[in-house]
């Protein structure tokens, strides 16, 4: 389901973009991704005026248009009357900035960096700051990826309970495979893979069918299952090296994991409790089902397709109830969030149910593994999963 | 603007988890690509796909390339980039120390007359560079190897490796002065290392594109030459013999 490996480029002549082999099913509305207009005027303006210009290539025969500018040159997408400065570019230059935007976005997303729109604004846009031009060539740039490389250039949904309310989105991209099933297809056949990443490909998807079942498992938890897979925390493992590290540090920072403190404390350790949850670029980038045939191939078992037909269609139902809630922003949790919405212990029913309002019953998470796994017999030898959850 | 056919793209992809491919790979690559679309119109030979793609990867600087191996002759492909700016300072897995370490290795081959240098010396270049240690050094001309970017011999000679003539060539002819850098007499590629024409003149020439040369003559040898060739290292200059050699043949073919 995931594929991916890591490249070089010398200094300089850094080429290499990495790896690229996902398979995301979920389907970023595009409406979202032009939220980020709904920003406030009045900040961006000010923020822009703060920032001092970086050492830009550009030349500088640029003049500052310093009044509220009425006059847009440019294509403006956001129905901001913007105070920000204008400044007339010439299409060479505007081009010039959509291609220095497209290689900063392949240099950050080579070492899988999200990539901030605050950053792509300091580093790319230099002085050329107007909102209207950010996002014309923010649009740009995705216009490019999907025409040459065949790449969505997508922003990373928001969390429901954010903790910065005004703002509707992220702010956050990745860089991700085209969905479509005869590119990923193509592209699994001809790829060159390399044993460490086929590596973490795997362990990350074992972490994800845990995760998955439970939609989010404290990390005490978590290492109790790795154990049994033979993965002990003070070893290093032949392959993975510092496994641990390679959880905590490199999924999460790549996105692939969400990690955050509770405020719980281990009765074993006194520590803070840390959660996993799945992050969004495994939300993106691996279909759901491809999960589910994972587990059911562990298991021995066969996917009821009935119940994986619900739990595709739960899928759509999310993208479009995520999309409601963006533009409600309000954090009504009861209806089918995202994975990565969730920040609170609602453990949804899988299954269809889309009305598990606030309730964190147990019962109703050991009910949804048979129920899609189509086989009572598992009640009676509980899997490691289970366990996990019972003793929550 | 209109996009690339899905080959293309997927091609293209296919340079973003290994930076290095080999033609005969590649080519291989595209044959199966092109059974997964067999609709897709458009000539399907490499040079014609890879001029479309590099027709749309001009406006972003970068471009796929060949190089030959100057071990085995074999033709390898990289995508490379033309403008050393800040964007894309970042993709790379080496470290800013690292990288300036690289390019002491790199200058230090290059400034040598051989073209190669022991790798003990190489490693001891660390001491030029704040902040690495000589183990850190040793692992970083493996990494580096590994990669390509270096060769490494059984002796333990270290060479220019087939990303850096493929990638860097243009930085070198920028950087180093003009008899530091030496052109194959046969294809007119930058060479570091190959056969020294025996007739004591100092040209040099790619193992591989001598054997081509000679591909279907019996003697290995210029007619002008009094011996045969055999396998040697470097040397430096023009062949004025070779030179006339070749224009002359250039001549009868025309």
């Amino acid at each position: 389901a995931v594929v991916s490996t890591q490249s070089t480029g010398a200094y300089h002549i850094p080429i290499a973009m990495s790896q690229r082999g996902r398979g995301g099913r979920v389907h970023v509305d595009s409406e979202e991704e032009e939220e980020y207009e709904v920003e406030s005027t009045q900040t961006q303006n000010q923020r822009s005026q703060k920032r001092k210009s970086k050492a830009h290539d550009d030349d500088d025969d640029v003049e500052y248009d310093t009044q509220p500018s009425a006059s847009k040159k440019k294509k403006s997408q956001g129905a901001s009357a913007s105070q920000a400065t204008e400044v007339p570019l010439s299409d060479e230059q505007k081009e010039k900035l959509v291609s220095d935007c497209v290689r900063y976005i392949l240099a950050l997303d080579h070492n899988k960096t999200p990539i901030k729109r605050d950053d792509i604004v300091k580093n790319v846009m230099g002085d050329h700051r107007g909102k209207g031009l950010v996002a014309w060539v923010l649009e740009r740039v995705k216009k490019l990826f999907a025409d040459i490389f065949g790449f969505d250039f997508v922003e990373v949904p928001k969390k429901a309970s954010s903790k910065t309310g005004a703002e509707k989105t992220s702010g956050i991209y990745i860089l991700r495979n085209n969905t479509s099933e005869e590119i990923r297809e193509a592209l699994n056949e001809i790829r060159g893979n390399d044993e460490r990443e086929s590596a973490e490909k795997g362990f990350l998807l074992a972490i994800l069918a845990m995760i998955f079942l439970n939609k989010v498992v404290d990390e005490d938890l978590l290492f109790d299952q790795l154990r049994r897979l033979g993965f002990y925390e003070d070893e290093h493992h032949e392959i993975l090296g510092d496994w641990k590290k390679l959880i905590e540090n490199k999924f999460t920072k790549e996105l692939y994991l969400d990690r955050s403190k509770t405020d719980r404390r281990s009765a074993r350790t006194q520590k803070a409790v840390y959660e996993y949850r799945i992050g969004p670029r495994s939300a993106m980038e691996i279909q759901k089902r491809k999960i589910l045939e994972f587990i059911a191939v562990i298991y021995g078992e066969e996917i009821d397709p009935v119940q994986a037909k619900e739990l595709e269609s739960d899928g759509e139902n999310e993208e479009v109830e995520e999309e409601e809630e963006n533009s409600n922003n309000n954090n009504n949790n009861n209806n089918n969030n995202n994975n990565n919405n969730n920040n609170n212990n609602n453990n949804r029913t899988r299954g269809g149910a889309s009305s598990s309002s606030s309730n964190n019953n147990n019962n109703d998470n050991r009910r949804s593994t048979p129920v899609v796994l189509a086989n009572s017999s598992q009640t009676d030898s509980p899997p490691p999963v289970r366990t996990m959850r019972s003793r929550r | 603007m209109a996009s690339l056919s899905n080959v293309h793209k997927i091609l293209l992809q296919s340079f973003m988890s290994r930076p290095l491919w080999t033609q005969t790979d590649l080519e291989a690559n595209l044959t199966k690509l092109f059974q997964h679309f067999p609709e897709e119109s458009g000539s399907r030979d490499l040079d014609s796909v890879v001029s479309a793609i590099n027709e749309k990867l001009r406006v972003l600087n970068l471009e796929l390339r060949k190089g030959m191996s100057e071990d085995n002759g074999t033709m390898y492909w990289a995508l490379v980039n033309n403008k050393h700016d800040k964007m894309l300072e970042k993709a790379t897995n080496y470290e800013i120390k690292e990288l300036n370490l690289f390019k002491k290795m790199l200058e230090t081959i290059i400034k040598s007359p051989t073209k190669e240098v022991a790798s003990k010396d190489i490693i001891n270049l660390y001491q030029g560079v704040e902040g690495i240690t000589a183990s850190h050094s040793d692992d970083l001309v493996n990494r580096l190897v590994n990669e390509n970017w270096l060769t490494m011999s059984d002796e333990g000679k270290v060479t220019m490796g087939i990303r850096s003539i493929i990638e860097l060539r243009h930085y070198f002819t920028e950087e180093f002065e003009e008899d530091l850098i030496n052109e194959c007499m046969l294809c007119s590629e930058i060479i570091f290392k190959g056969e020294r024409c025996p007739n004591n003149c100092n040209a040099v020439m790619h193992k591989h594109c001598i054997k081509k040369w000679f591909q279907g003559r019996r003697e290995k040898k210029f007619p002008s030459w009094q011996t045969s060739l055999n396998f040697g290292v470097l040397g430096l200059g023009k062949c004025n013999s070779f030179l006339k050699i070749k224009t002359k043949k250039k001549k009868k073919k025309k």
